[in-house]
């Protein structure tokens, strides 16, 4: 056999290391970005283990680069972000009061005919006007919690809570939420008024429609004055710098939403329906109060879409709770808490109420939380603060369904 | 019959080919080097230092209201202090020096701002004890929680920088190759100006010469140019690793624009190799094709 020329060795050689080359610039190629898209949220924690593990899902699934960025203070940076210019390509926010204004403002984009809308029950996904007054979907919702729950240790009878709710001292309270210190206390003030007075009042209330100053809305602040003890200055002193998120004792009580089963599940905690511990509630209240995470798109780029498209997936595993009725029944989860708030938030619509102060315009919202800070503190200048929100309640917003109606 | 026309074909061919070589490779080592030493200084920097102007005034701020009494801070410090951080975070982002990312964590940082400044300002008209304390805290937790953010941009921004100032494997390689490349296009010059020396009892070449001198001389000054490149980046990363105070950022800035001042002229010369490439190859072909020209055309006794 002749040995090859030293040219063809060479060329042969040349053509091994383009082709060598060819493999490098081919893998780095396919391994690379095809786009990004920025996500503007107020997960933290857990939640926002689970979102960006599926974020990580989609990103390998899509080859898009997800830029998160998670802040309590998501109102404001997103209207900063709007003013100049700059908005995430999606934002998740906490309610439908500010994007129903931001649609009505023509800042949202469409969602219809990305995903399946009736794999959602219209309270969770309703049709708000945009710019040009025609209704169309705004939002998906990629969380949704539950509220107007009373967390206990679970070994306490029905009137050992009743009991034990009727001594301020009692109550685990904590109002330090960053940009949102405060909201502990104004879903009190929602959730006794709708136990209370019932979801009609809370309904006319939550869209403007009923004064701030109505004597059904200043009793529910009385009452929960009363219930945690408002004016008590050591307490409230503590109270108002500590996080919403802390431990609390296993002896005590806790108003907060479902997102608390992590911190009572190791107590085998359990939870009931406020009405049972809030004076004067109407009898069979069952309307219970509910948040969601709604995701919204504000730049419709390709990226964007699939991204929505992904959330919208029965299969894509998102932070509890989901309200897509294609994804798992919540009867077949294993945790006897999370089965529970699951069955109540899937198959409760005609029950459902959101949390009023999501509902709000952000100026009237973020004054509701200092005025339920300043009311622990001097709860006898609360004709004041009522007045003062009174003035911010101004007519002409954009209103939503607060309460489901099936 | 004489084969010194084949002799002089072949030679030219092998040295106009490891000129080539020589050229390209030299022009990838060396770019590869010098493309990032103008964005290490012109960019990296001063967003890095633009961060860390943005953390003093936060602090500097926060100090101003600590210090201050139930009004508030009276000497309008606090404000100063938020507009030089709201300036400097405008300079972070319009630096960019991680990309989208830097920008989106600037954008947020910007929002975070004006929300600890507003319950700083609430707690300056608060007259209740219990809620100006309260107001004050939520202030602390938020500037604690943009300082957070701004630690974790910085740690990207200096990644970013220790990438531009490092010297990996690929470039170790290229470097290798020009100064073997190089030793050989000297030995392989050297050899054909003694090989046309011995067969034309001439004397000296001086086009094979100059290109002798012009790839030796060349690569050492790039060679130089560069370990120079490397050293004031290395330099100019020390100076960024730590974060500054307020008093210590001009005289860093000054540092690096010192280490760096050459880093223009340096990069602007790597178009400057594929000239000089071409002119290498050329007097080797302005060398050696006389001689071969010769041989083509002369007719056997």
């Amino acid at each position: 056999m002749r040995r090859p020329r030293p040219r063809t060795l060479g060329i042969v050689c040349v053509c091994l290391v383009l082709l060598a080359a060819g493999v490098v610039a081919g893998v780095s190629w396919a391994r690379g970005w095809t786009g990004s898209v920025t996500v503007l949220a107020n997960w933290s924690g857990g939640e926002k283990e689970q979102f960006e593990r599926a974020m990580k899902r989609f990103e390998e699934e899509y080859r898009i680069d997800v830029v998160y960025q998670g802040s309590s203070a998501l109102s404001q940076v997103l209207a900063a972000d709007l003013a100049a210019g700059t908005q995430p390509d999606v934002a998740v926010l906490p309610g439908p009061g500010e994007l129903t204004a931001y649609a009505a403002d023509g800042r949202l984009e469409p969602l219809d005919g990305l995903f399946e809308a009736g794999a959602y029950d219209r309270v969770w996904m309703p049709k708000v006007a945009g710019e040009d007054g025609r209704k169309r979907t705004y939002w998906l919702p990629v969380k949704t919690g539950l509220k107007s729950m009373v967390w206990h240790a679970g070994n306490l009878s029905k009137d050992q809570i009743t009991r034990t709710a009727g001594e301020p001292d009692r109550w685990c309270l904590a109002m330090e939420s960053g940009a949102t210190s405060g909201w502990p206390g104004t879903d009190w003030v929602e959730d006794i008024l709708l136990q209370q007075a019932g979801p009609q009042v809370y309904e006319k209330w939550a869209t403007g429609d009923l004064d701030w100053t109505d004597a059904r809305v200043r009793k529910a602040w009385k009452t929960w004055g009363d219930m945690v003890g408002a004016g008590d200055r050591t307490r409230v002193d503590r109270v108002l710098k500590d996080n919403f998120g802390q431990d609390c004792p296993r002896e005590s009580l806790e108003h907060l939403g479902s997102f608390r089963d992590t911190q009572w599940k190791p107590v085998a905690g359990d939870f009931v329906h406020s009405s049972e511990v809030v004076p004067d509630a109407r009898t069979a209240s069952d309307h219970w109060e509910v948040s969601g995470d709604l995701a919204a798109m504000l730049n419709a780029t390709d990226e964007a879409k699939k991204l929505i498209r992904f959330l919208a997936d029965p299969d894509t595993g998102l932070p509890d709770f989901t309200v897509n009725k294609k994804a798992t029944a919540p009867d077949r989860h294993e945790d006897p808490l999370k089965r529970k708030i699951g069955s109540i938030l899937r198959g409760s619509e005609q029950r459902l109420c959101w949390d009023a102060s999501d509902t709000m315009p952000p100026a009237l919202r973020d004054a509701f939380h200092r005025a339920v800070l300043h009311f622990l503190v001097k709860p006898g200048e609360l004709e004041e603060q009522l007045r003062g929100l009174e003035a911010l309640n101004g007519d002409g917003r954009p209103t939503l369904p607060v309460c489901g109606t099936g | 019959m004489s084969t010194t026309g084949r002799d002089l074909a072949r030679r030219l061919w092998l040295l106009l080919a490891l000129g080539a070589a020589t050229t390209l490779v030299l022009f990838g080592a060396y770019r590869g080097v010098h493309d990032d030493t103008v964005p290490l200084a012109s960019s990296s920097t001063p967003g890095i230092l633009a961060v860390d102007s943005a953390k003093n005034a936060l602090r500097q701020a926060h100090a101003a209201v600590d210090g201050s009494g139930p009004g508030g801070d009276a000497t309008g410090d606090f404000h100063t202090q938020i507009s030089v951080a709201h300036q400097s975070i405008a300079v972070a982002a319009s630096e960019n020096v991680t990309g989208l990312a830097d920008r989106h964590t600037l954008q947020t940082v910007t929002g975070l701002i004006t929300v600890y400044s507003a319950w700083v300002e609430r707690a300056g008209q608060e007259t209740d004890a219990s809620l100006r304390g309260a107001y004050l805290y939520y202030a602390e937790q938020g500037q604690s929680d943009i300082v957070d953010r701004l630690d974790d941009l910085r740690n990207d921004q200096l990644e970013v920088a220790r990438e531009q100032a490092s010297f990996p494997w690929p470039l170790r390689l290229g470097w290798g190759a020009v100064l073997v490349l190089c030793l050989v296009m000297c030995a392989a010059l050297v050899e054909a100006q003694w090989f046309a020396r011995h067969r034309f009892r001439s004397a000296v070449h001086p086009p094979l010469l100059a290109a002798t001198v012009l790839c030796a001389s060349g690569v050492a000054i790039l060679g130089w140019f560069t370990v120079r490149a490397h050293t004031a980046m290395g330099d100019s990363l020390a100076e960024l690793r730590a974060t500054r105070s307020a008093d210590e950022i001009p005289e860093t800035g000054a540092d690096v624009e010192r280490y760096m001042a050459d880093a223009g002229f340096w990069a602007s010369l790597s178009e400057w190799v594929l000239v000089g490439g071409v002119l290498l190859m050329a007097l080797t072909l302005v060398g050696l094709w006389p001689r071969i020209s010769e041989y083509r055309f002369r007719v056997p006794r």
